[in-house]
């Protein structure tokens, strides 16, 4: 690993360690977003950024590149930032899964022309959806501050360690030639934001407030993929409780 | 089976749903794939009936199907107990054509998709029906809706859940917001921009 390489991966390890800690300390009162005024800064700097350059830029991907192109190029990332997907279902103890999410990258990265084609799914080995923020999640962590991180969009102090494994366990990121990383990255983004277009349709025609709606459909949506798909009661029973004029939950 | 015995079957068949009381009893599964038959209706006819046809058709049976008297109640969060009777009824009745206007608006092609129901679980009083919605290159969205009893008898939906995002909440933190921000005025006036331009000419 080289120096440059070795900076980053001591920054994104205090990363780590700052997310990890702040989730032993999570409680309600955190959860309840003390950082708004500050994420309503980034989330109003993100948008601005996505409406005038990056949405225009996905939305033309979208349009001139063939949808098997772009499913292609979704299948590739995909697989290349698979590890990061194996770690977590062995931290959280999944080791069948662990077991047919390698033989998936196998599959895929030979089978599939270096993950271009999902020759795996088809084969009996499904993509899974884990990540470190789960699995802190799985472990019993707190969600932690709700964050808005500038170019990221919503993040928790739980799920931002992820951002550490994930990167980590890309071997994309082990390529120090600009010449490569920065179209590479571009187009990841690219597609990323192009595969959302339309989440944020739907978003953008029912928000009143972006902002509010943004971050509770993110919390409820990382919950359900804590509990891969099938949320306890619990959850669900929150819709039923309401805000008492003193602030305490009550149930009517 | 003779003939007589088949007749007898195939009347009681027509009429049982015809007798009063056994029509009313339509249970929860049924009140979801009654949405859902209606919502793949006017998905496939959406070109051919437009947006003011793909409205006329949902709404009656959308404002069969929720509970908006409650759902309004708990997206006001705090807020519901210290509006006047008029302010209430006002917003109840907004909301209400909010949710058609975006279902109209909302289901407008098709490709190939189809809803399943996977199963009914109870919860306390209420029932949770699960439901997926499935795409034509297979993937699914997994639409949960939380049904419970009406006042008038009959089962009502009071919560749609997609992926676990729940529709209710969402609701509440965007509205509640807007209540604290900007007011009651405000949260009227946004809701009736975003029914105008669902109702925009070209959907």
């Amino acid at each position: 690993m080289n120096t440059g390489n070795f900076r980053k991966m001591r920054a994104l390890v205090a990363l780590m360690a700052v997310g990890v800690l702040s989730g032993c300390v999570a409680d309600r009162a955190q959860e309840a977003d003390p950082l708004e005024d500050v994420n309503r800064v980034f989330y109003n700097i993100n948008d601005s950024l996505d409406r005038h350059f990056i949405k225009p830029v996905a939305q033309s991907y979208s349009n001139v590149v063939p949808k098997g192109v772009r499913s292609g190029v979704t299948n590739f990332f995909d697989n290349v930032g698979y590890l990061n997907v194996i770690l977590n279902d062995i931290l959280q103890g999944k080791i069948v899964q662990a077991l047919q999410d390698t033989a998936r990258v196998a599959l895929n990265t030979t089978v599939g022309i270096g993950g271009l084609y999902d020759a795996a799914t088809p084969s009996g080995f499904p993509k899974h959806d884990e990540d470190t923020g789960q699995t802190l999640g799985a472990w019993g962590f707190g969600e932690g501050m709700y964050l808005v991180l500038p170019l990221r969009g919503p993040n928790s102090l739980r799920d931002a360690p992820d951002l550490a494994t994930s990167a980590v366990l890309n071997p994309l990121f082990y390529v120090s030639s600009m010449a490569i990383t920065f179209p590479v990255g571009a187009l990841s983004a690219i597609n990323h934001r192009a595969n959302l277009l339309e989440a944020t349709r739907i978003r953008d025609e029912a928000a009143l407030d972006p902002y509010s709606f943004t971050r509770e459909a993110y919390r409820q949506n990382r919950v359900f993929k804590i509990y891969d798909g099938n949320p306890p009661t619990q959850a669900l029973d929150e819709d039923y409780y309401e805000e008492g004029e003193t602030g305490v939950l009550k149930v009517y | 089976m003779n003939v007589g015995f088949r007749a007898l079957a195939v009347c009681l068949m027509l009429f049982l749903p015809l007798r009063p009381g056994i029509a009313a009893e339509v249970g929860p599964g049924q009140v979801v794939d009654r949405l859902h038959l209606a919502l793949l209706d006017v998905m496939k006819r959406a070109g051919e009936l437009g947006y003011q046809g793909r409205s006329a058709l949902l709404t009656p049976v959308v404002e069969s199907s929720f509970d908006f008297p409650t759902i309004a109640r708990i997206v006001m969060g705090r807020h519901w107990a210290g509006l006047g009777n008029e302010e209430q009824q006002a917003f109840l009745k907004t909301f209400s054509r909010l949710s058609t206007a975006t279902y109209a608006a909302r289901f407008d092609s098709y490709g190939g998709e189809d809803f399943r129901l996977v199963a009914e679980e109870p919860q306390k009083d209420k029932i949770l029906v699960r439901s997926e919605l499935v795409k034509a290159d297979g993937s699914v969205v997994k639409f949960d809706y939380l049904v419970h009893p009406g006042k008038d008898g009959g089962w009502l939906i009071v919560n749609v859940i997609a992926d676990g995002v729940s529709d209710l909440s969402v609701k509440r933190a965007d509205y509640t917001t807007i209540l604290k921000n900007e007011g009651y005025a405000a949260l009227i006036a946004k809701l009736n921009d975003k029914i105008a331009q669902y109702e925009e000419p070209g959907r």
